[in-house]
């Protein structure tokens, strides 16, 4: 399994529901969970360093329609 | 505003280069030292300004050498890859006159491709540009 395959999936599954209230935010994702919402991408980087350290974690925008 | 100024006679035929370091941002830093890891020195990179790349990029070569994990994934188009999947990692651009910048760049597989600055970091600066002069500064 390649790194960030289970956050992705995750993120996947949750963004339906995201994107129609949180359009535009930065989803912090480790393993199956969503840690938080962000308006800036780097404020979510920092948390994920904060909590989890230099392992990977996943930080990707909520957008009403794209590609994961 | 900080800033920094480049005069190269090869602007013209190579564009816009910029000689300087990718480093661990300020967040990687703390996470290292709080969990007694070694911090990594910032290392020496050459960048083209690419006002149409709307992402940053740098090769894997730096990530493997800074040992940074992914934050992000995204997937880009490439001449043989119309749909290859990258990784983003969190970095710190330290630009001559210790002008800096940090977030998340897309690495790609090789060394092949020119690391870039693309419209993501530009996004937050003014870039002039005086090609008659041969001279380009960027502000912050």
């Amino acid at each position: 399994m390649k790194a960030l395959d289970t956050e992705l999936k995750t993120f996947n599954s949750c963004r339906p529901l995201l994107a129609s209230k949180c359009h535009g935010d930065f989803a912090l994702i480790k393993d199956n969970e969503l840690i938080g919402l962000f308006s800036k991408q780097y404020d979510a980087i920092a948390e994920g360093y904060r909590r989890f350290g230099n392992v990977p974690f996943l930080v990707k925008e909520v957008l009403n329609k794209g590609v994961a | 505003m900080p800033s920094f100024t480049i005069s190269n006679e090869s602007c013209k035929n190579k564009g816009l280069i910029v000689s300087a370091h990718v480093g661990v941002t300020d967040a990687t830093e703390a996470a290292l030292h709080r969990d007694n890891l070694l911090v990594p020195a910032p290392l020496p990179i050459e960048f083209k300004i690419d006002t149409g790349a709307d992402r940053s990029v740098i090769t894997e070569t730096y990530i493997k050498r800074l040992g940074l994990k992914p934050v992000g994934s995204c997937n880009i188009a490439t001449a043989s890859d119309p749909d290859m999947q990258c990784f983003e990692y969190a970095v710190r651009f330290i630009f001559p006159n210790n002008v800096a910048w940090q977030g998340a760049v897309i690495a790609t597989p090789g060394n092949q491709i020119t690391c870039l600055i693309g419209r993501d970091v530009l996004a937050y600066s003014v870039l002039v540009y005086i090609g008659y002069n041969n001279t380009f500064s960027l502000s912050f």
